[in-house]
């Protein structure tokens, strides 16, 4: 990752460029999105032989303690545990494939509708975090960048490395310690959204888990924010602007913020990639109904086709969205396509 | 002494007539910078506790000394735990484990990552493209889910833990190193050495590994950071190290209940686990602020 973007010049001549650029970037992402298919099945196959370790019988399971040695057998037979490997990947695969990823262990219910319905709410933390985070960032390192150097940029970088450093679990707690709890109870503690509920319709519920996401992106993205504003603020075209006698803020706001932000772009696209793996502590201390309190409960429970589901729904959703970082990328600055590869 | 005749040995491309291991260099301009030295010293205060902490604990970690959730007092400094166990004590206690944890994933990271990255990087070709293609599949999820779907399959435990933070950032410290490999590679030193049929092993050892050094230790630096915090976080979530041990991520969730009543039993866990997690950051950040000033 490389902050010194607009630096660089294009070396291919305009006029053989142009007319293929387009051709050139889709087949890009097609060769992109076929590389992440690829690695979707990799993953699919390594996570069922992963899961074939696991030391649970879901005959067992399912009919309790008291079944009898025939009624497992009945069982497995049933519903085709003794197939070979191979069979039952296959199997698993064709269904996945029309979106069913057959029924929980724990609870027996269908995994599908109980995994998109967390996914949704765990989608709605990150994107209403991330719409707060990027200007509050851009504002926190525009603050710092113009006092580069000075007591104050140095108090912002230490705030930062901290926040940037403690746990998401740790700063939810403290969260909680200070504005649910011990000094203020102004805010619940847990997130009390009844199943099928939008979270939307308890917005008090969910301040507390938005704003660890929050305290979690403004640090990485602030800081990218203060470096490439630190360099914008140097060079040439803005020096020029300073001689024009321009006045401190227009050069700010009009000229050197709207260049400084392209790192940004990509930074917010991969914050929203970290969430995704923030999430799951924060939605176990809040308990949040998102993908990532299922996860745990599913590793708790080893319910085994849940896992199988939720890693592939990570995987997928954790692999668009890294995608769309580097589309981000490529749509802000073209040269980079060259040096993504 | 034999050592003063120099075999003439290829000039690394810094133009550095003496070698100096790249790694002490690194080391002694992190503690030049303000940051380096606040955050070694609260990095060494952690490791002292962690030493000296269980001798100088009033009480033992399983000892019950009163009523659960009580509030500080005479006899127990930080107040009791949702068992009625001295916080002090465990607070004490609790932070070794996650020391040598993340310290252990580190190294189990770097030593991998490094020689995957280093024989993918000098091997180029299918080997470069098989490794790189399995480090792909382990990128493939956020990191905390594969540690949980390792803890899944393995069950949970402190040892399993650490093996599988170290296993999880291992691509990332393999892809930085390739990178590194590959600019390396091309220097006049490399292709020397190949030219005079120096075997491959000796010249990664001996020619590519010295000069790929600052840039893996800056990535070890911030891997610790992380390390931390993401062993302390599963430990939170219960599938680390098991109680009655004494940890302070665990002892934060196991305390959760009396946040009202008895604050302390969380709140110097999290000041520990802060105070221990920004000294390491304020570390990997010196030893990066080092190495630019090194390479720029």
């Amino acid at each position: 990752m490389t902050m010194t973007h607009g630096a660089s010049v294009e070396v291919t001549s305009p006029a053989s460029s142009r007319k293929p650029a387009l051709a050139k970037t889709l087949g890009w992402i097609g060769r992109r999105l076929v590389a992440s298919v690829v690695v979707l099945f990799l993953v699919s196959v390594v996570v069922s032989i992963a899961t074939q370790l696991l030391p649970s019988d879901p005959a067992r399971i399912i009919l309790g303690e008291l079944a009898t040695p025939q009624m497992l057998d009945a069982f497995r037979s049933a519903h085709g545990l003794n197939d070979p490997y191979i069979v039952r990947y296959g199997r698993w695969l064709a269904s996945a494939l029309t979106g069913d990823f057959g029924a929980s262990l724990a609870n027996g219910n269908p995994v599908a509708g109980q995994v998109f319905p967390a996914l949704a709410n765990s989608l709605i933390l990150t994107v209403i975090a991330i719409i707060i985070a990027v200007p509050l960032s851009t504002l926190i390192g525009a603050a710092a960048a113009t006092r580069a150097r000075r007591a104050s940029d140095q108090i912002f970088d230490y705030v930062m490395l901290a926040l940037s450093a403690l746990p998401e679990f740790v700063k939810g707690t403290l969260l909680v310690l200070v504005f649910a709890t011990a000094v203020w109870r102004v805010l619940p503690a847990i997130a009390v959204i009844p199943p099928g509920a939008s979270p939307l319709a308890y917005p008090r519920d969910i301040v507390l888990p938005i704003a660890v996401l929050v305290l979690s992106a403004v640090p990485y993205l602030s800081r990218l924010i203060r470096a490439s504003l630190v360099e914008v603020l140097a060079s040439e075209y803005v020096q020029m602007a300073r001689l024009k006698g321009l006045s401190p803020s227009r050069i700010l706001w009009r000229h050197a913020l709207p260049n400084a932000v392209v790192p940004a772009i990509q930074g917010a696209a991969l914050c929203m990639a970290l969430m995704l793996g923030g999430a799951v502590v924060i939605e176990y201390l809040f308990r949040y109904p998102g993908i990532g309190a299922l996860l745990t409960d599913a590793v708790r429970n080893r319910d085994l086709p849940m896992l199988q589901a939720l890693i592939m729904v990570y995987a997928a959703v954790y692999m668009l969205v890294n995608l769309a970082a580097e589309l981000l990328m490529l749509a802000v600055s073209p040269e980079m396509r060259a040096a993504g590869r | 002494m034999s050592e003063g005749i120099l075999v003439s040995q290829p000039v690394p491309a810094s133009g550095e007539t003496r070698r100096l291991n790249p790694v002490v260099r690194l080391l002694g301009r992190t503690l030049t910078v303000r940051r380096g030295q606040i955050g070694l010293a609260l990095l060494a205060l952690a490791v002292v506790a962690a030493v000296a902490g269980p001798h100088l604990a009033p009480f033992g970690v399983d000892d019950f000394v009163g009523a659960p959730f009580q509030p500080p007092d005479g006899s127990s400094l930080f107040g009791t735990d949702n068992l009625g166990r001295d916080v002090f004590s465990r607070a004490l206690a609790g932070g070794g484990g996650l020391l040598w944890m993340s310290a252990g994933a580190t190294l189990i990271a770097m030593v991998f990552g490094t020689a995957i990255g280093l024989i993918a990087g000098q091997s180029r070709g299918r080997l470069d493209g098989l490794l790189m293609r399995a480090m792909d599949v382990i990128l493939a999820f956020p990191e905390r889910v594969l540690v949980l779907l390792c803890v899944a399959i393995a069950g949970a435990g402190g040892l399993l833990l650490m093996v599988s933070v170290g296993l999880v950032f291992m691509p990332a410290i393999a892809r930085a190193s390739r990178a590194v490999t590959l600019d390396v590679a091309h220097k006049e030193f490399v292709q020397y050495a190949e030219a005079i049929g120096m075997p491959r092993r000796q010249i990664l050892m001996r020619e590519i590994l010295p000069n790929i050094l600052t840039p893996l230790m800056v990535e070890a630096g911030f891997r610790l950071t992380w390390a931390m915090g993401l062993i302390a976080g599963i430990n939170f979530l219960g599938f680390g190290v098991q109680p009655p041990t004494a940890d302070w991520g665990m002892m934060i969730n196991e305390n959760r209940d009396g946040l009202l009543f008895q604050p302390w039993a969380v709140g110097l866990p999290i000041i520990c686990i802060g105070f221990v997690i920004f000294g390491a950051n304020l570390l990997a950040d010196a030893v990066a602020r080092a190495a630019a000033r090194i390479e720029g």
